[in-house]
């Protein structure tokens, strides 16, 4: 699998919201509403679209109300499947902000000259890194030792199970290219990585010896540590970079951004805000993004092309 | 409340349908819960199986994501409480949730280790899930995995309620219809028998008119018919009321009569019952016996009160046990004879008296005894019941019986082993009941034939008369002892000692007699062998006594006539001696009193030697019969210039315990060889003390030869002269021998040291006296003082008294003239018989007689007997002038009458005083 999935539907409803949002313009100017009010649209990617917007809306809407003086009258949420797709819809301006991991927002900034807004406690988490690991047993002591052994990531979207541990391991100058499945054997000398698709799944191929290693984020390698079939062993560990970020297109209104990040910085001051947030999937606070974690998700802008084209 | 029949039948019946329903509708479920649960295991296998084939692929690539959405998928529809899907080492991988609990562990149920055990599909089951696992396979033997199915046991038990519930609304209005038929039918069932029952009451009533309106064909009917003719009879019955009243009120009181009578007999009978129970618990309270009861299986179910006072023992312990339970068993065995009686008695059920058994010790109190007695029990049907009897403790019993025959038992050994014959007899028949074997070795009959018979029959007739006599004295004495001769079985003496005895009874009836037999002819030869020894002896002693009293006598005869002769050469004044005659009677004299002295000593020490001498001890005060001595060895002592030392300090007045002549003749002894043996101008030491042992010893010291070592042990020996035989020195050897025996008569001790050179010294320990107080002098004749001149007249100087001398010896008769004729108011007439002596003084009737005794014909005892008993002689007094100078001849002679017995030789002085005693006693 992947980013080479078709998905035009949204396209075609891009094209709707237009209409709509036209004939609403006119509306909005026969009874005298401001004629420069415009929803505000929050970008996500998702495989679910439909539960996706579920779980947006509440708190798109309840933003959009809080900028209503801002010239915004709605909220939005467009959920594209995958990175690329965003990148053009934040790059056409049909997407206002997009809400992801830090690695997929760097590679979606990079596209589409989008920018970092704001860090995102997301469940109440705001930063994280990804663990390497073997068998305790393993010779593997060093990533250069994963040479011409397998390596099972979760997903190629997931920042903690593919994106982090895969610019790692570029960064340090080791080839990476993917295999069909784990009986397949990895180019001599480079690295060869599975998805796996689930994180039970990569714990499993490590304890039976279907790869040699696995990357996954600290939290879930310290959850299966403690149910291993044999004892683990941490190869290489992530510098820590911001959970979920924020980030605005290139292009929209200074002031509107500044506004848009205060009432996102101050949503959580008010019971109404924090009730909206807790249901946006247990959203604690949004706050500005640390400039060291900034930097750690930066460093690892030379290699996205290699992380996120394919091989 | 009462029940009717109907409602009985009615209740009877609706229980009978309800539980055939309940039973039914219980078979009915439990076939229905069969069928559902296997139709259920089949759906829960069909079930497995199609979610393993859904699992195969995804277990292969270990695809945990699929594996999960499987299992997720499975569990939708809640058919099932739980899929598992194992690794192929039963290690879970997923039960679809996010990070299992028990991932990579192998879940801890049997399914699963039947599954990894088996590899095919298992089932099991436990209080809330029916489990089903199955192996995933790849290939016929290479396991992928294994899927587990958890069925909720709720649902079939779900189903197995909805069923129930189907039944039961089914049931219960089946239930309830069959108790309303049930009830229709009691009631249609009870109402003739009421209508029979009102009418019976009315008839009981006195209503015969009575008609009972039930016509069924069926018993009910019937009875109602005959009921009805039954009233119609009795209706026919012409008995007025007032006189069946009557009948009824004279039939009331006499049975009030007879009720009261009865009452008082109850009374009566209930007193006499209390009255009866009280005595029996006074003997109940009183007895050392318990009281106890069986049941027909032979168990002790009762024990009274006493038991534990008697016995000491709960009875707790014996409460339901058996006879055989509770007996040691050590009894048993070795009484098994006896137990087998017993049990046979109780089987038998027949009454028993005395049983004895040991109590086994387990139950309290050590091992005791029992003595039982019991009579079965029988209800009135004649149905064994039990037995109840009384107890007893034996156990004293017991001990004292086997105390009495361990007793018995040795005495019969006793009298078995014992050499002494033994012989009981009946006192009544005299016939033998027991003898011993000793008794039969010594007659030589055997014990067959010996009893029976009286011991009359094993004497001759002189002995039965003996027999005879003691046995008659069998009932008035208890011991008897006395000799008999038996007759053995071949004719032979045998010569017994009887030490009988009589066993009586309590109340003193002779019992039985028995008697120790002692063999004594051995014993009664050695009897006639000492008594012939003896009698030897005594001929040998008195042929000894008649040597020495001759020997005395024909030895003294001659002396006296030496001796005298020589003292009247000596004193006669008309023909005074010349120096050398003088010398020569002087020898003479003293070679006499020498050989006087031998012959003395000679029968001193016969007499010692036959236990003839005796002492008269007396409190004497020693020192004054030293004194005594002293003068008469001085004589002796000077002619050798020998001094004496007398030491009197510590023995004045010092008494003893002695006789005075023997003292005396032991101090003169000691003093006398002190003398003898000293040497010239040598001195003689006498000394006292008083000993530990309450004696004084006196020591008389020489400073003489000495005596050689050699020869002292022969010092004491008689004739022994210790080589002085040829010397000078004069003695008999016999001296230290009599003094000796004469010491050690008076209960003292001798002893000497002596020194080769230095000399001797003797001592003698006599007896100190208890009281030292002057005693009076016993036993001792009185001998006249020796101051008188030989030539003064006797007795009143101007009277010639007459003397009659009856003497044989011609020697002597002259003599004694010649001693008379010194007296000069002295008449002397003799004769040489007894017989004309006594006739002499019949005559001339003399103032004195001087008698010999031995004289041929009468001798001179006979002769004193003869003046004795003459009243014209019996006053004139009768010296005896004798050779015979035993001491039993002078006791004789001075118990017949003489007034003093002169020995021959006589010491003329001495024989003069006698003479002037006589004449004159005052």
């Amino acid at each position: 699998m992947g980013f080479t999935g078709e998905f035009h539907w949204q396209v075609c409803r891009s094209t709707g919201l237009r209409v709509l949002a036209l004939m609403l313009l006119v509306l909005t100017l026969a009874v005298a509403t401001p004629s420069w009010a415009k929803p505000l649209t929050f970008g996500t990617i998702s495989a679910v679209p439909v539960e996706e917007v579920q779980v947006f809306q509440p708190f798109v809407d309840f933003i959009a109300g809080q900028l209503a003086g801002d010239g915004i009258d709605a909220g939005k949420v467009v959920v594209a499947e995958n990175v690329n797709q965003m990148a053009a819809l934040l790059k056409s301006g049909q997407v206002d902000l997009f809400i992801d991991s830090s690695v997929t927002a760097l590679v979606v900034n990079k596209l589409a000259g989008s920018q970092f807004m704001l860090r995102r406690w997301k469940k109440g988490r705001e930063q994280y890194r990804s663990v390497i690991f073997v068998n305790d047993d393993s010779p593997i002591t060093a990533l250069d030792d994963l040479k011409d052994k397998l390596i099972a990531f979760e997903e190629p979207f997931s920042t903690s199970g593919y994106m982090l541990p895969a610019l790692v391991i570029r960064a340090q100058r080791l080839g990476l290219n993917e295999v069909a499945n784990v009986k397949s054997a990895p180019i001599s000398g480079r690295i060869g990585y599975v998805m796996a698709y689930d994180n039970e799944t990569q714990a499993a191929w490590l304890e039976r010896g279907r790869v040699q290693a696995v990357a996954m984020a600290e939290d879930d390698f310290l959850s299966f540590s403690k149910t291993a079939l044999k004892p683990l062993r941490a190869l290489f560990v992530t510098p820590y970079v911001p959970y979920h970020v924020v980030t605005h297109r290139s292009g929209l209104d200074a002031r509107l951004v500044a506004r848009i990040k205060s009432v996102l910085k101050s949503a959580h001051e008010t019971e109404v805000g924090r009730g909206v947030l807790r249901s946006f999937e247990k959203t604690t606070k949004f706050d500005d993004i640390p400039q060291s974690l900034l930097d750690n998700v930066l460093e690892f802008e030379p290699f996205l092309q290699q992380v996120i084209a394919p091989q | 409340m009462k029940f009717g029949l109907g409602l009985k039948i009615a209740a009877f019946t609706s229980a009978l349908i309800f539980l055939i329903g309940v039973a039914l509708l219980g078979v009915l479920v439990y076939q229905e819960r069969v069928t559902l649960h296997n139709m259920k295991m089949d759906e829960a296998e069909e079930y497995t199986k199609r979610t393993s084939s859904q699992v195969g692929n995804a277990l292969y690539n270990l695809d945990i994501r699929e594996l999960r959405r499987v299992v997720r998928s499975a569990l939708e529809g809640d058919v099932a409480d739980l899929v598992w899907v194992l690794d192929d080492k039963g290690r879970l991988l997923t039960d679809g949730s996010e990070k299992p609990f028990l991932r990579n562990q192998k879940p801890p149920y049997p399914i699963v280790d039947m599954l990894i055990t088996s590899k095919v599909m298992s089932n099991a089951m436990d209080e809330q899930h029916h489990w089903t696992g199955v192996p995933v396979m790849m290939g016929e033997s290479t396991v992928l995995g294994y899927v587990v199915v958890a069925f909720a046991s709720e649902h079939l038990n779900a189903r197995l309620r909805e069923h129930l519930i189907k039944q039961l609304l089914i049931l219960i209005p089946a239930l309830f219809f069959g108790v309303v038929a049930a009830f229709l039918l009691g009631r249609r069932i009870a109402k003739p028998l009421e209508a029979l029952s009102a009418a019976a009451e009315k008839i009981g009533g006195g209503d015969w008119g009575v008609s009972i309106g039930v016509n069924s064909q069926d018993e009910v009917g019937d009875l109602a018919h005959t009921i009805n003719i039954m009233a119609g009879n009795l209706s026919k019955v012409a008995v007025s009321r007032d006189m069946l009243e009557g009948i009824v009120a004279e039939k009331t009181a006499e049975l009030q009569k007879h009720y009261d009578h009865l009452q008082e007999s109850i009374e009566e009978r209930t007193r006499e019952l209390a009255q009866s129970e009280e005595r029996f618990r006074g003997f109940a309270e009183s007895t050392s016996d318990w009281f106890w009861e069986m049941d027909e299986n032979l168990r002790i179910n009762y024990l009274s009160e006493r038991y534990e006072e008697v016995t000491g023992r709960p009875k707790a312990a014996l409460m339901g046990m058996t006879r055989r339970e509770l007996a040691d068993p050590k009894s048993l065995e070795a009484d098994a004879e006896k137990w087998q009686q017993h049990f046979n008695d109780l089987d038998e059920h027949r009454p028993f008296r005395n049983f004895e058994y040991d109590i086994l010790s387990e139950f309290g109190g050590g091992v005791v005894t029992f003595s039982v007695s019991g009579v079965p029990v029988f209800d009135e049907h004649g149905v064994f019941k039990g037995y109840r009897g009384s107890g007893e403790d034996a156990s004293e019993r017991k001990m004292i019986l086997e105390e009495l025959r361990h007793s018995e038992r040795k005495f019969r050994s006793i009298v078995q082993t014992t050499r002494e014959g033994y012989w009981l007899i009946d006192p009544q028949t005299k016939e033998t009941l027991e003898v011993n074997s000793a008794l039969c070795e010594m007659l030589g009959f055997t014990e067959a034939e010996m009893l029976g018979k009286t011991p009359l029959d094993f004497v001759d007739e002189d002995n039965a008369k003996v027999f005879a006599s003691q046995m008659a004295t069998i009932s008035d004495t208890d011991h008897r002892s006395y000799d008999i001769v038996l007759k053995t079985k071949d004719g032979g003496d045998l010569h017994t000692h009887f030490e009988a005895s009589t066993i009586r009874t309590p109340d003193g009836t002779p019992r039985a007699s028995f008697a120790f037999v002692m063999d004594i002819t051995t014993g009664i030869q050695a009897q006639n062998e000492l008594r012939q020894a003896r009698d030897a002896a005594d001929r040998a002693n008195q042929a000894k006594s008649e040597f020495l009293s001759s020997m005395s006598h024909e030895l003294r005869t001659p002396l006296n006539g030496i001796l005298g002769f020589a003292q009247l050469l000596q004193y006669d004044p008309s023909t005074p001696l010349t120096g050398k005659q003088k010398d020569s009677t002087d020898f003479i004299i003293k070679s006499g009193n020498h050989l006087l002295e031998l012959i003395d000593q000679v029968l001193e020490l016969a007499k010692i030697e036959a236990g003839k001498i005796s002492v008269s001890l007396e409190s004497l005060v020693i020192c004054e019969v030293f004194d005594e001595c002293t003068p008469l060895v001085q004589g002796m002592a000077d002619k050798r210039g020998i001094s004496f030392a007398q030491d009197k300090s510590s023995c004045e007045n010092v008494r003893v315990l002695a006789d005075h002549t023997r003292l005396k003749q032991v101090m003169l002894n000691l003093l006398s060889n002190a003398v003898k043996y000293n040497c010239e101008n040598g001195s003689i030491t006498v000394s006292g003390e008083t000993t530990e042992n309450k004696m004084i010893r006196v020591t008389v010291t020489d400073t003489g030869h000495g005596i050689p070592k050699d020869k002292e042990q022969n010092l004491f020996q008689p004739f022994e002269r210790l080589g002085h035989e040829a010397s000078e020195i004069e003695g008999t050897g016999i001296g230290l021998t009599i003094t000796r025996e004469l010491i050690h008569l008076m209960g003292g001790e001798i002893g000497f040291e002596s020194e080769l050179g230095k000399g001797s010294s003797f001592w003698i320990d006599i007896p100190l006296a208890v009281e030292n107080g002057r005693a009076e002098k016993e036993g001792t004749q009185a001998v006249p003082q020796l101051d008188d001149t030989l030539d003064n007249p006797i007795g009143d100087a101007g009277k010639t008294y007459l003397i009659l001398y009856v003497e044989d010896n011609p020697a002597n008769l002259m003599l004694m003239e010649h001693v008379l004729e010194m007296v000069p108011n002295v008449e002397l007439i003799s004769t040489h018989t007894a017989e004309l002596g006594v006739e002499l003084a019949a005559a001339r009737h003399p103032d004195l007689i001087l008698m010999d005794i031995n004289l041929p014909g009468m001798n001179g005892i006979e002769a004193l007997s003869w003046l004795k008993k003459r009243e014209t002689t019996q006053d004139i007094p009768v010296i005896a002038v004798t050779a015979a100078a035993m001491p039993h001849e002078r006791e004789k002679g001075m118990e017949q009458g003489f007034v003093t017995y002169v020995t021959k030789p006589i010491q003329i002085d001495t024989f003069l005083q006698a003479v002037r005693a006589a004449i004159q006693p005052s």
